[in-house]
C-alpha cells in the first residue's frame, strides 16, 4: 500500500513538474521569438550633416517628384533663420522631414490607427482609415504633417491654355504624357501608399518606404548633391550611421518632449566650432 | 402677437439655416481650402465652437443635478429647459465636429469600427454617444412625467439620471475633451495642468448663463412669469461663484504667460495682446464686468442677471476661440513661422447655420413639450 502511494506521489510530482515546465516554456518561447524577430526588425533613422548641407532645397524638390506631392504640401521642408542686419548676418538652414519618432505622438493620438508604425519603425499613414480629424497635425511637435484641403493637383485638371490652339492646357499635357492626373506621376509611389492622396486626408513623409523595402535609399538621400543625408539602421551595430553618431554630438529637434525622433543633426550649418565627443 | 413673434423668430432661424447649408455645400464641394485652416493652424473656429457648445451642454446638467441631489425646488421649473438646452447644444457641438473633419461619415463610425485605444479622441467620441443617450433617457422620462403616464420607477429613474448626469458630464465627457488639448505636449499653450479645471469651470458658467439668458428672454418677450425670488438668488450666487472662478483662472493663466521665459509663453502673450486683443479684452473684460454687475444691487434683479449672463456667454466664447487659435498660432519651434488664422465667410455661414439648427432643435422641442407648468 505504502509503495503504491509512493509511486502515485512520484508520478503526480513528475506530471506536475512537467506541466509547470511546459507552462513556463510558453512565455519564454514567446520572449525568445520576440527577441529574435526584433533583431531582424530594422530601426531606420537618418543623420543630416548640417555642415555639408548647402541649403539648395534639392531634397524638397525630389521628394515632391518621387511622392507625387501636391501643391502647397511639403514632405521635406526646412527651417531657415536669418539673424542680424547686413553685413553682420548669420543664416541658418535646417532641413526637416518627418522624424519617424520612436514614441510618435501622431500614432498615439490617431483615433483610427491610420497613423501607425511599420516593421521598419517607419511612421506610416493609411489614407483609407484617415477621417481627416487632423489631431495628428495638432499633436506633431515638428509640423511635418499636411492636410489635403482641396483636390490634389487641381491645376493639372484645368482646361484653359495660355494661347488657345497654340499651347496645351494642363489637362491636355497630362493626357499627352501618360494619361495620368499629373505629367510627372511616379507609379512606384503607389506600391505601398496612395500614388496621389485624396482630398480630406493628411499625408506626410514615409521615408520612401517603397524604395527602402527594395533596399534602396530614400530619394532625398540619393539626390542630395552634398551627400549631407545619411540613412541607416540603428539596430545594425555595423551601420555607418553609428560611426557618425559616435564621432559627433548629435542633436534632435525638441528632444525634451520625449518623442525620441530618429532624425539626427550633426555639426553646424555655419562653419563654426561644433562639439565632438 | 405671440404667433407673429414666433413666426419672425423661426424665419430668422430658417434663413440662418439656409445660409449655413450654402456654406456647407461650398465647403464639401471645394474642400477645407475655403476655411481659414492651414498646416500651422489645423483647427479653426469649428473646433472653438465645438468646445463652446460642448461646454454649454455639460454645464447645463448642473441644474438637474441640483434639483435631484439637493432638492432645490426653486429650480424645478427649469428642469425640462435644461435637458432640452443640453441636447440642443450637444447636437450643435457634434455638427461642428462633423463639419470640421475631412470625412464625417467615417468619423461617425470611429467608436465602433476604427479604434485606437491610446487616442483621447477615441474616448471622447465614445463619450458623446453615451452622453446623448443619457440626455435622451432624461428627456423621455420628463415627457412621461409631463403626460402623467410616469410611474414610480420612471420618477426614480429620472432622479438618478439627473444625479449622475453632472459627474458623468464632467468626468466622462469633459475630461477627455479637455485632455484633447492638455495632453498635447507639442503645444505648450495647452499643455498646462490647470487647463482641465479651467475647462470645467467655464463649462459650468456658460451652462448656467445660457439658462439664465433663455429664462430672461422668455420672461420679457413671452411674458413667462416663472422666476421666483429664491430662483434669482440662486442664479445670482451660482453665476457669481462660477464667474469668479473662471476669472481667477484666466488671470492666473495670463500672469503665467506674461512672466514666461519660454518661447511659447512669450509668443502667446504677444498674440493675445496683439492680433487677438479684441477677444482677449472680450474675455477678461466681459467676465470682470459680469462680476461687477452680479456684486452690485442690479445683480439681484432679472435684468442684471440677463446682462451678466450675456456677458459671460460672449466672454467664454472668446476664451474658447483664443484657446484654440492662439494655441496653434504659437510657432512650434524657433525658426518656424507663426501660424496665421482668419475666419472666412464660409466658416461664418456654416457657424450661423449650425447655431440656427441648434436653436431650431431647442425651439421645436420646447414647442412640442413646453407646457405652462414646465418651462
Amino acid at each position: 500500500m505504502e509503495t503504491k502511494n509512493k509511486h502515485g506521489r512520484r508520478d503526480f510530482l513528475k506530471k506536475t513538474g512537467a506541466g509547470a515546465l511546459a507552462l513556463a516554456a510558453v512565455p519564454v518561447t514567446g520572449l525568445l521569438a520576440e527577441n529574435l524577430s526584433s533583431k531582424k526588425k530594422r530601426k531606420l533613422a537618418m543623420v543630416i550633416d548640417l555642415q555639408k548641407c548647402t541649403g539648395c532645397g534639392a531634397c524638397t524638390i525630389v521628394c515632391k517628384n518621387e511622392n507625387n506631392v501636391s501643391d502647397g504640401i511639403y514632405w521635406a521642408n526646412k527651417i531657415s533663420k536669418t539673424v542680424g542686419k547686413f553685413p553682420n548676418v548669420r543664416y541658418d538652414y535646417i532641413p526637416t522631414l518627418c522624424n519617424h519618432c520612436e514614441k510618435a505622438p501622431c500614432v498615439k493620438s490617431c483615433p483610427t490607427k491610420a497613423m501607425h508604425k511599420d516593421e521598419d519603425s517607419i511612421t506610416m499613414h493609411d489614407h483609407t482609415k484617415c477621417v481627416g480629424c487632423r489631431y495628428c497635425m495638432v499633436s506633431c511637435p515638428y509640423g511635418v504633417i499636411s492636410f489635403n484641403d482641396k483636390e490634389p493637383h487641381g491645376r493639372w485638371k484645368k482646361d484653359d491654355s495660355l494661347m488657345k490652339g497654340i499651347t496645351s492646357s494642363p489637362k491636355e499635357l497630362s493626357e499627352k504624357v501618360n494619361g495620368n492626373v499629373i505629367p510627372y506621376y511616379n507609379p512606384e509611389r503607389a506600391e505601398t501608399y496612395a500614388g496621389i492622396r485624396p482630398k480630406n486626408v493628411v499625408e506626410k513623409c514615409t521615408l520612401c518606404d517603397h524604395r527602402v523595402k527594395q533596399d534602396k535609399n530614400p530619394m532625398c538621400v540619393d539626390r542630395c548633391p552634398a551627400k549631407a543625408r545619411i540613412y541607416g539602421d540603428l539596430n545594425d551595430p555595423n551601420d555607418k550611421i553609428h560611426k557618425l553618431l559616435a564621432k559627433y554630438v548629435p542633436t534632435r529637434l525638441r528632444e525634451e518632449l520625449g518623442t525620441k525622433p530618429k532624425v539626427f543633426y550633426i555639426r553646424n550649418y555655419n562653419p563654426t566650432s561644433y562639439p565632438r565627443t | 402677437m405671440k404667433n407673429t413673434k414666433n413666426i419672425v423668430w423661426m424665419s430668422i432661424l430658417i434663413i440662418g439655416l439656409i445660409v449655413g447649408l450654402i456654406g456647407m455645400i461650398n465647403q464639401i464641394s471645394t474642400g477645407h481650402v475655403v476655411t481659414g485652416i492651414s498646416q500651422q493652424v489645423p483647427w479653426g473656429v469649428y473646433i472653438a465652437a465645438f468646445t463652446f457648445f460642448m461646454g454649454i451642454s455639460i454645464g447645463v446638467t448642473f441644474i438637474g443635478f441640483l434639483i435631484h441631489s439637493f432638492n432645490v425646488e426653486s429650480l424645478k421649473p427649469f428642469e425640462f429647459k435644461a435637458v432640452i438646452v443640453s441636447l440642443s447644444a450637444l447636437v450643435g457641438a457634434l455638427l461642428f465636429l462633423l463639419m470640421d473633419v475631412g470625412n464625417p461619415i467615417k468619423m461617425l463610425g470611429v467608436p465602433l469600427l476604427l479604434r485606437n485605444t491610446t487616442s483621447v479622441f477615441f474616448y471622447s467620441s465614445l463619450s458623446y454617444y453615451a452622453f446623448g443617450i443619457l440626455l435622451l433617457m432624461q428627456l423621455m422620462a420628463l415627457i412621461k412625467i409631463q403626460k402623467g403616464t410616469a410611474n414610480e420607477k420612471i420618477i426614480k429613474r429620472l432622479k438618478w439620471l439627473s444625479i449622475i448626469s453632472l459627474p458623468f458630464a464632467l468626468g466622462i465627457v469633459l475630461v477627455p475633451d479637455g485632455a484633447l488639448f492638455s495632453f498635447v505636449k507639442a503645444r505648450e499653450f495647452w499643455n498646462r495642468p490647470l487647463l482641465l479645471p479651467h475647462f470645467a469651470n467655464a463649462a459650468l458658467a456658460s451652462g448656467v448663463a445660457v439658462i439664465v439668458a433663455i429664462t430672461a428672454i422668455n420672461h420679457y418677450i413671452k411674458n413667462e412669469r416663472i422666476v421666483k425670488e429664491s430662483t434669482l438668488k440662486f442664479f445670482r450666487f451660482a453665476l457669481l461663484f462660477l464667474v469668479a472662478g473662471v476669472l481667477f483662472l484666466d488671470v492666473f493663466d495670463i500672469l503665467v504667460l506674461k512672466y514666461s521665459e519660454k518661447l511659447a509663453g512669450i509668443e502667446a502673450w504677444n498674440l493675445l495682446t496683439g492680433k487677438h486683443l479684441f477677444f482677449f479684452v472680450l474675455n477678461l473684460g466681459g467676465l470682470f464686468i459680469a462680476l461687477l454687475v452680479l456684486i452690485n444691487k442690479i445683480g439681484a434683479k432679472l435684468s442684471g442677471l440677463f446682462i451678466s449672463s450675456i456677458l459671460v456667454i460672449f466672454a467664454i466664447s472668446a476664451y474658447r476661440y483664443n484657446l484654440i487659435i492662439v494655441g496653434q498660432e504659437v510657432p512650434l519651434m524657433n525658426g518656424l513661422s507663426a501660424g496665421e488664422y482668419s475666419v472666412t465667410i464660409t466658416e461664418v455661414a456654416v457657424a450661423s447655420g449650425i447655431t440656427s439648427c441648434c436653436l431650431i432643435v431647442y425651439q421645436l422641442l420646447s414647442m412640442k413639450f413646453n407646457k405652462k407648468s414646465i418651462v
